[in-house]
């Protein structure tokens, strides 16, 4: 035999064919036990059509959240004794005021018309003897801050009876979204853990039959990368085809449950997109649960005797 | 090729396996390690194959020396030796020419390669016609010869063996040490432990003895007389 070695060939060409190589053994991996694989498979689908389910759930609390947020109205109710061109005056003080965004005057006319409006409230109404609502400034502040430092400024004024500060409720409405969201977000990363370490799993139960094979190739010189890398592909693998599946069911989820879940959104004042599949996220999950399930393969390639101890 | 100075190997537990070789081997020598059971000879074989690494002295293996090597470059200089086991380990579910291929493979071989170095490797071995058999259905002698085809398809500079012929009977012992001696003579450094005494004799190479250890004797078998 000629002396003529394998040296000669580009690193990146042999890498190439090593990637080649790899891949080939991944899908070898697959075709081995099908059945096996297809349970772990539909598992881990289920598992990434949670997630997706979860986003969609982050989306709602965010949309929810997001006028609650922005509502801090001060209603400042004036003295009796302050008329019509008195409280315009206040108004306009009151909007040159940079705390504030929006500043309107309500006359008692007008309260009295919006209150006749609420159900129940005519027949209480009709039955005292004239108006007695004061004029009314609304305010909208700029911020939560701003609402704050403006009800102690204006509080005790001759000219102000009284301050109705709603943002109080819309504070605790607040917390309940964000709690929520929280949770959601925190669900999500659990689901998260619980793929990468679904494939671990898989992927190490398949690596423990090919103990002696590796323990070879570490003799005939192959790299910790060379032994890692058909496992990497394996992960990766798992990842590409869960994720299809899962985006698949959740296309029937949406197609099955679309228009209870239209209705649902627009009872709640939810963001409409929610009843339907959010496309770009559901691409995006396929490249996600690929690094999923490679990190997965990674975790399982983690903890193996190197060559010393396997010789 | 391999040079060895006062070299030692001590296992965790403190039992020392070998303790203060010194020894060269030149490029193209065919040599024998031998001695009783538990002397140190596959000790000596892994230390060679980079598979262990020296506790003190130093060792130097095809103009390298592994305990000055990063571990990610070990690797490289495994691929450049030839292995060949008593069990043969061959996998049980590979063909006898994917068995063969695999430290083609390893190196990252093109298919074609592969496929014309182990056809080349197994002629060598008298089993072409065999390629396409499972390990199960070979006989042991076959099974040794899989494995030397295997040592040698990615032509290895160096070639170990440890304890080669040790299941095999008399006549196969002599068929695959010819083999070996053929290697050698197309250059490659073979170095073989075992502790079959008369075959050592008869093939009269040189002979690295082996007792507790440590280097007894170091000596080539003069032709008996006739």
């Amino acid at each position: 035999m000629s002396r003529a070695n394998l040296r000669g060939e580009s690193r990146l060409r042999r890498l190439r064919w090593r990637h080649q190589r790899a891949r080939k053994d991944a899908l070898l991996h697959l075709s081995r036990q099908p059945a096996g694989h297809a349970f772990a498979l539909l598992l881990l689908a289920l598992a990434l059509l949670a997630l997706l389910l979860l986003k969609t759930g982050i989306d709602q609390f965010r949309h929810l959240g997001a006028p609650l947020q922005q509502a801090h109205a001060l209603s400042l109710f004036l003295d009796e004794s302050i008329d019509g061109t008195a409280a315009a005056a206040l108004r306009e003080q009151l909007q040159d005021d940079p705390r504030v965004v929006l500043a309107q005057a309500i006359s008692p006319d007008a309260g009295l018309a919006e209150l006749l409006h609420a159900e129940g409230s005519e027949e209480a109404l009709s039955a005292l003897p004239g108006n007695p609502l004061p004029w009314v400034i609304v305010i909208e502040p700029r911020d939560r801050d701003a609402a704050a430092t403006l009800a102690r400024d204006w509080r005790g004024r001759a000219q102000v009876s009284d301050i109705a500060e709603e943002s109080q409720w819309r504070d605790r409405a607040d917390a309940v979204v964000r709690t929520a969201r929280a949770v959601l977000t925190g669900l999500a990363l659990l689901v998260i853990g619980g793929v990468v370490l679904l494939v671990a799993n898989a992927v190490r139960t398949i690596r423990v039959e090919g103990a002696e094979e590796r323990a070879l190739q570490r003799i005939f010189g192959a790299s910790e990368a060379d032994l890692r890398r058909p496992y990497l592909y394996l992960g990766a693998l798992y990842g590409l085809i869960a994720s299809v599946a899962a985006v698949v069911l959740a296309l029937v989820v949406f197609l099955l449950l679309g228009p209870a879940l239209a209705e649902l959104t627009a009872a709640f004042a939810l963001d409409p997109a929610g009843s339907r599949p959010d496309w770009p996220w559901l691409v995006g999950m396929i490249p996600a649960a690929v690094v999923m399930g490679t990190a997965g393969a990674w975790l399982a390639c983690l903890f193996e005797k190197d060559v010393e101890a396997s010789a | 090729m391999i040079e060895a100075e006062s070299l030692s190997l001590r296992y965790p537990g403190g039992r020392e396996a070998l303790g203060d070789l010194s020894f060269r081997i030149d490029a193209g020598e065919m040599v024998f390690i031998t001695g009783r059971s538990g002397a140190g000879k596959s000790t000596l074989v892994k230390l060679i194959a980079n598979l262990l690494l020296p506790s003190r002295g130093v060792l130097r293996v095809l103009d390298c020396e592994p305990s000055r090597l990063a571990r990610r470059h070990r690797p490289g200089l495994r691929r450049r030796i030839g292995m060949v086991f008593q069990d043969h380990r061959l996998l049980p579910s590979l063909s006898a020419a994917d068995n063969v291929a695999l430290p083609l493979r390893i190196q990252g071989a093109p298919d074609g390669e592969i496929e014309r170095r182990v056809r080349a490797a197994l002629d060598l071995v008298g089993l072409g016609q065999r390629a396409r058999a499972l390990p199960a259905t070979l006989s042991g002698g076959e099974q040794q010869r899989v494995g030397i085809a295997r040592a040698i398809v990615h032509r290895p500079p160096l070639l170990l063996a440890d304890e080669p012929t040790g299941n095999l009977d008399p006549q196969l012992s002599v068929e695959i040490m010819a083999l070996f001696e053929r290697l050698g003579a197309h250059g490659t450094t073979v170095l073989i432990a075992s502790h079959d005494l008369p075959l050592i004799r008869q093939m009269r190479k040189r002979v690295l003895v082996l007792e507790q250890g440590r280097l007894q004797e170091d000596f080539r078998p003069q032709a008996e007389p006739a």
